[in-house]
């Protein structure tokens, strides 16, 4: 466990995601982020902030000292996400997790939610997907 | 409790000067209580109840338009005709998109939680509610908590409206179209990013229901000084089978905007 793995992997959804974010986002653009791009992190919740404008979910990453730390991971409001089936039980603290994150450019630890994968394997979509596709499936 | 006999003084004084100023400011609402005819007449205008997001098309929840919906109704359209700037203002709006090359203007006072205004207000990705009352229409709009009232009860604009956000609105019913004048507008409402209105511009909304589905505003704005010609965009709006929610953006923001428009990002566990 806590191993860390980054996984830079260019889908090709994360071109669509850069049009469709931008538009979901009520207050701010992605520019802090760099959506051409995903960052696997796998760690354990410390907390998840069902707040607005955004939750945010703190994530502790273990390993080599590069990667390890507190990872600060902005996500769609409550409003947007409590819509989409999601709830403030959805990420709980101690929760072991593997997340698909849009990393914060200037390398800090961070990021905006792509996807997070739960315990019991369900994965949960932080942005909207096109026609329902799975973009982690798309070749 | 007795009070002292120069405090009531003071406080009567108070008095006529509020009652002196009352006189000049703009006439207040509503001009007369409502009657039960007021309500009863609420009942004839049409279903705009439940509660309406912006759609853009392909995105989330997006219900497949009614494949054979005509001209009258249906398929959610977004239409955007090109808009035509004096030549002063394309010079300032292309001063504006060179600066993102250099990293600024890339981002909004929206991050620091800070509401668009008139009509960039209307097409959040959050839902809008219509309330009917005698005399106005008040729209709820979720996104950041936003509310505007729109006098239907046959009032002017005020001679010299004070700047605002939403400006001040009137309306009247046009059949089943609602169709709202606003004036009155803040700087943070824009012609188009980075170019500014002047105080003749009018923005005109026509709001319909098109279908049980669908709802459709075509916006206008209207500056003699800024634009060679009104420019009007329409939208549409899907029902959304929820209510309205909650949404303080200060309550827990990470995201900022500096004076050049470049975003920012807290990393920080503020709690």
């Amino acid at each position: 466990m806590s191993t860390v793995k980054f996984r830079v992997a260019a889908w090709l959804v994360a071109a669509s995601a850069m049009v469709l974010a931008p538009l979901a986002l009520a207050h701010h653009s992605t520019a802090m982020f760099d959506m051409t791009k995903t960052v696997e992190i796998k760690g354990t919740i410390k907390r998840f902030d069902w707040t607005n404008p955004h939750t945010m979910t703190y994530v502790e990453v273990a390993g080599e000292p590069a990667v390890a730390g507190e990872y600060a991971v902005e996500g769609m409001s409550p409003n947007y996400l409590g819509r989409e089936g999601w709830s403030r039980h959805s990420l709980k603290g101690g929760d072991k997790v593997t997340m698909q994150i849009y990393p914060l450019k200037d390398g800090r630890k961070g990021g905006f939610m792509g996807s997070v994968t739960l315990p019991d394997g369900t994965v949960m979509y932080n942005l909207p997907r096109r026609g329902g596709v799975d973009p982690s499936k798309t070749p | 409790m007795k009070k002292p006999f120069g405090i009531m003084l003071a406080a009567l004084a108070l008095g006529s000067a509020a009652l002196a100023l009352a006189a000049d400011a703009p006439k207040p609402t509503p001009s007369r209580p409502p009657t039960a005819a007021d309500w009863a007449a609420l009942a004839k205008l049409p279903d705009w109840s439940g509660v309406w997001e912006v759609d853009w098309r392909g995105q989330r929840r997006v219900a497949p338009p009614p494949a054979a919906a005509g001209a009258a109704g249906g398929p959610p359209r977004m239409m955007r005709a090109q808009m035509k700037l004096k030549p002063q203002y394309q010079a300032m709006a292309a001063a504006y998109r060179a600066g993102r090359q250099k990293g600024e203007n890339i981002q909004g006072e929206g991050a620091n939680c800070v509401p668009p205004g008139l009509p960039g207000i209307m097409s959040q990705p959050y839902p809008i509610e219509f309330l009917f009352t005698p005399g106005k229409v008040v729209v709820l709009i979720e996104a950041y908590m936003q509310f505007r009232h729109i006098y239907t009860d046959g009032r002017k604009h005020p001679d010299d409206p004070d700047p605002t956000f939403m400006g001040d609105s009137i309306g009247h019913w046009e059949g089943d179209t609602l169709v709202v004048d606003s004036v009155g507008f803040n700087d943070t409402v824009q012609i188009t990013p980075g170019v500014p209105h002047s105080d003749k511009l009018h923005i005109i909304e026509r709001i319909r229901k098109v279908d049980p589905e669908w709802m459709e505003i075509q916006t206008t704005l209207d500056d003699p000084d800024v634009l060679e010609e009104p420019y009007t965009t329409t939208a549409s709006f899907h029902h959304l089978n929820d209510d309205i929610r909650e949404y303080i953006c200060v309550e827990n923001n990470h995201d900022s905007t500096d004076d050049k428009g470049r975003p920012g990002f807290s990393v920080e566990d503020k709690k």
